[in-house]
């Protein structure tokens, strides 16, 4: 439950900062989300991929809701010569991976973990 | 995962991504502001129709504009003066049609490179080699600033920028996503960069090349009868009492083929796909006509005057054109349509006058060989035996992101730009290059009341010059063929290439106004245009160009003109597609005739019974035209053999108008086919293996007589490409009626055809319809891309609403334009 509305969080941030500022504040968002993450446990990439689709998600069917996006999307994916299905894909991939990436260079583990490990440290 | 794996995937992603996201990948923009769904390629979805109500601050605007767009997405702009109508104007045009407008600007002013890269640069560099970007800043500049066509280029500019400084993210139109590119600001120049263009489509041609292949293979004389300065055939748009015998004196008596001309095979470089491509050119002569027509109040079912007009261009998505209605109380209320880019109405009508235009096709380019001084780089020529310096600048091509891509030298001499045209130096003399007074004669004829009015206004109008079609409420109809045509010495002959070296070259001047073609309220009771030549050269015998369209069009406007003596505005709009064909009536008798004549060849009287099947319309059910359009393919083949050229196919084809006057002399030796040097051929056994080879070769391609294969709509199609030639934004396949030289002609690739049809009715409160292949908004997912599509293909036009003020209109969306503080 906790969880999910994390990851709402942030989608709706990543939505509202991309919206506002720019495509470029997906990683932001997911290094955030990788800070305070740090020291816990859980899968603050995964929460942050799924943000990261979920806020532009959110976008798309935002535009969807003012205007013909399956068209477009048709048209769009026509031109690059992809299925509009993949057009979308790629769509929410792209900052799934913006976001995740992002977490995954910041975030530290939960336990008594040290950074660098110790030679001797298994995982 | 070890934490140190993670964070160098993870880097390794993150970087991989952000380099994706901010940097081209190929052919592909960044992906990062491309698919961002806020401002990206997605946000263009949410612009797909006009807001219901917006505001937007203008500079230099006098005062408030209120737009007001109908039914149709028409933007009806009321405006205090034309200066703010004119700037509305630019507004709303760029609101629809950014793209497109900078497309056309850029393909005028030579800098394509800069906005879709180097695979543009062959285009750029053509551009300006045959000088119009220097042209159109050269005229810019001459224009006086107090001139309507002045101030209509810089309130214009000003509206497209205001637009351009309004603009939020989502508005950025598809176009520009796709080429990761943003607009650039609009000049008044640009204006007359898309005018070059146009006159660069309407005013050039090559002609002189395939009578010159035609010369390389049956000499001079021969070439001179299948080519013919004058149409065989005349149906002239001047009314001619004195014409009683429409074909030509002699016209039908072809002289035998000579000798191989071989200098004029040097001439045209031996050049086999060069060959190639002017017999495809040739062969599809007649794939493209504009129509105009005018019918006085006499011959009208209401007593009032009608005016239709369908000029045929390139077919674009978006379309060429842009409707739009400008009202200024007590000065001007127009409606029509504009080129996006250009302020004013080009074709349409206001509370007293409509004029629709078709092009006159007047030789008004011609080329000098020039004795130049050095072979490899000039910088002087000879004129009279005195050398001449030639004008030469450096001309630099970028790409999309400022790298430069290639620099030319340009160079002119004091006839125009300066080119090494296969090993000669040429300079070109066009009439294009030395205009200026165009747009601003458009615009003060937008405001004449009556005819006469309307015709001074266009007087001075230089090029591309058009058959000027006018009607008025009162009832006058008119025709000129405006435009400045050259005087030449000697012969006046503009279609062979001048010596540079002397001035006696030199155009002497140009004809006055009263010799152009022209014709007011004859006593037929209407007027009509084809592209065809526009005047008997029994009537004026200078030279005013060559190689004219077939007569086809025009004969069957006229017939049907003449048939008809209560004309409604709904037989006008029938007309326009109307898919009878004259070339048709001339030749399926004949072959029907031939097989009658041998009624022993059951071949041919298979071929023929099918063929008599068919009533000559080129309706999209029909299942016949396709059996005669292939038999007049293998008539001309078989006919013209003599034209053929070893290794590079066909070489070009006198046009049909020519062929047909043949079908008149049924021994002549044109009939005999050079490859069976043993049978001497007449006209019946060309035209009877004709018939027969087409009924093969179509049930070949086609299938079975009565299957679907031989459907019409199954094999004519206007093709409609997007302008960067995207099939994924292109209508590639719609069928509509009509075939070669029908008086909506179809054939070639399709990309060409009516880019507008409209029909006015000049009664005491006037009357329009109107349509056009495509909509207003230039967004392809708009509702309004495509509007008009399918109105257009069944030959339907919409009725054109024409109100005095914002409140008489029931609008879809209105924009208030206010000055900018």
């Amino acid at each position: 439950m906790r969880r999910g509305a994390l990851v709402l969080a942030l989608g709706v941030l990543t939505a509202l900062l991309t919206a506002l500022v720019g495509w470029w504040t997906v990683p932001l968002v997911g290094a955030g989300a990788g800070l305070l993450a740090r020291g816990r446990g859980g899968a603050p990439m995964l929460d942050a991929a799924v943000g990261g689709a979920l806020g532009w998600a959110l976008l798309l069917l935002w535009d969807a809701a003012h205007g013909p996006v399956a068209a477009l999307a048709q048209r769009v994916a026509g031109v690059i010569q992809l299925p509009p299905s993949a057009l979308i894909g790629v769509t929410l991939v792209f900052p799934a991976l913006l976001a995740g990436a992002a977490a995954g260079v910041v975030w530290r583990p939960a336990g008594p973990q040290r950074w660098p490990p110790s030679p001797d440290r298994r995982y | 995962m070890r934490p140190r794996l993670r964070i160098i995937l993870s880097l390794l992603i993150l970087t991989a991504t952000l380099v994706a996201g901010a940097r081209p990948l190929g052919p592909l923009p960044p992906l990062g502001p491309l698919l961002e769904p806020a401002g990206g390629v997605w946000a263009v979805a949410t612009t797909a129709t006009l807001p219901a109500r917006a505001t937007r601050a203008v500079a230099g605007l006098g005062a408030a504009v209120r737009v007001a767009y109908d039914s149709r997405g028409v933007p009806h702009i009321f405006a205090a003066t034309e200066a703010d109508a004119y700037r509305a104007l630019g507004f709303v045009v760029a609101r629809d049609r950014l793209f497109q407008m900078e497309l056309q600007a850029r393909a005028g002013g030579g800098t394509l490179t800069e906005l879709v890269g180097a695979r543009a640069l062959d285009i750029d560099r053509d551009t300006d080699a045959i000088g119009l970007p220097r042209a159109a800043r050269r005229i810019y500049a001459a224009l006086d600033p107090a001139s309507s066509g002045r101030q209509a280029l810089d309130a214009y500019a000003d509206g497209v920028n205001a637009y351009l400084a309004s603009m939020r993210a989502q508005d950025l139109p598809l176009e520009y996503h796709l080429l990761g590119r943003r607009p650039t600001r609009w000049s008044p120049v640009d204006a007359l960069y898309v005018f070059g263009r146009m006159g660069l489509t309407l005013a050039s041609g090559g002609e002189e090349f395939r009578r010159l292949a035609a010369i390389s293979r049956v000499g001079r004389r021969a070439a001179d009868a299948l080519f013919p300065v004058d149409s065989p055939i005349q149906e002239p748009i001047q009314p001619t009492q004195t014409l009683t015998r429409r074909v030509r004196a002699g016209a039908g008596h072809l002289p035998l083929p000579g000798a191989p001309d071989t200098a004029a095979l040097a001439l045209l470089g031996a050049d086999a796909a060069a060959l190639r491509l002017t017999a495809d050119a040739a062969r599809d002569g007649d794939r493209i006509g504009s129509n105009n027509w005018a019918v006085s109040p006499a011959r009208t079912a209401a007593g009032h005057a009608l005016l239709a007009g369908d000029p045929h261009l390139d077919l674009t998505l978006p379309s060429i054109w842009y409707e739009a209605h400008l009202v200024v109380s007590g000065r001007l209320d127009v409606y029509g349509v504009t080129i996006p880019g250009m302020p004013g109405v080009v074709l349409g009508f206001n509370r007293d006058v409509a004029w629709s235009f078709t092009n006159t096709g007047a030789d008004v380019m011609d080329s000098y060989l020039e004795t130049v001084d050095d072979q490899r780089a000039p910088t002087r020529y000879r004129v009279d035996a005195a050398w001449r310096a030639v004008t030469r600048e450096l001309q630099t091509y970028h790409g999309p992101r400022g790298e430069r891509l290639a620099i030319d030298t340009l160079r002119f001499t004091h006839r125009g730009p300066l080119r090494l045209i296969d090993g000669r130096w040429l300079s070109t003399r066009w009439t294009v290059l030395e205009s200026g007074a165009e747009i601003g004669s458009l615009i003060d004829a937008s405001r004449a009341r009556s005819v006469g009015e309307w015709q001074q206004a266009t007087a001075r109008y230089a090029a591309p010059a058009q058959n000027m079609l006018v009607a008025d409420r009162r009832g006058t109809i008119a025709i000129r063929a405006t435009g400045r045509y050259p005087i030449r010495p000697d012969d006046g002959r503009g279609d062979r290439l001048r010596d540079g070296s002397t001035s006696a070259s030199d155009w002497r001047g140009a004809w006055p106004l009263k010799d152009y073609p022209q014709a007011t309220d004859p006593t037929q009771g209407y007027l009509a245009s084809a592209n065809q030549q526009p005047v008997d050269p029994a009537v004026e015998p200078r030279y005013l160009g060559t190689s004219w369209p077939p007569p086809w069009r025009a004969l069957r406007i006229n017939a049907l003109l003449r048939a008809d003596s209560a004309m409604t505005p709904d037989a006008m709009r029938r007309m326009q597609t109307d898919p009878g064909s004259a070339r048709a009536d001339r030749f399926v008798p004949a072959f029907l005739s031939t097989a009658r004549a041998h009624p022993a060849d059951s071949a041919l009287a298979h071929a023929a019974a099918l063929l008599a099947e068919w009533d000559r319309r080129y309706a999209r059910d029909n299942r016949r035209a396709v059996l005669f359009e292939v038999a007049m393919d293998e008539l001309a083949r078989a006919t013209w053999d003599e034209l053929a050229v070893p290794g590079a196919g066909d070489a070009p084809f006198p046009d049909s108008a020519v062929l047909s006057l043949l079908l008149d002399d049924p021994t002549s030796v044109w009939w005999d086919k050079r490859a069976t040097p043993d049978v001497i051929e007449q006209r019946d056994d060309v035209l009877g293996a004709a018939l027969v080879a087409a009924l093969g070769r179509t049930v070949r391609e086609h299938g079975a007589p009565d299957g679907a294969g031989w459907r019409w709509d199954q094999i004519r199609h206007a093709r409609i490409m997007h302008l960067l030639g995207l099939p994924s934004l292109s209508a590639p396949l719609v069928a509509v009626p009509g075939g070669p030289s029908t008086i909506s002609p179809s054939s070639g690739l399709g990309t060409e055809g009516a880019s507008w049809r409209m029909v006015v009715e000049l009664g005491p409160v006037v009357r329009a319809w109107g349509t056009y292949p495509g909509g207003q908004s230039g967004n392809p997912v708009s509702p309004r891309y495509l509007e008009h599509l399918g109105q257009w293909a069944n030959g339907g036009l919409d009725s054109l609403q024409i109100p005095h003020s914002v409140d008489e209109l029931r609008s879809v969306a209105t924009l208030q334009l206010t000055p900018a503080r």
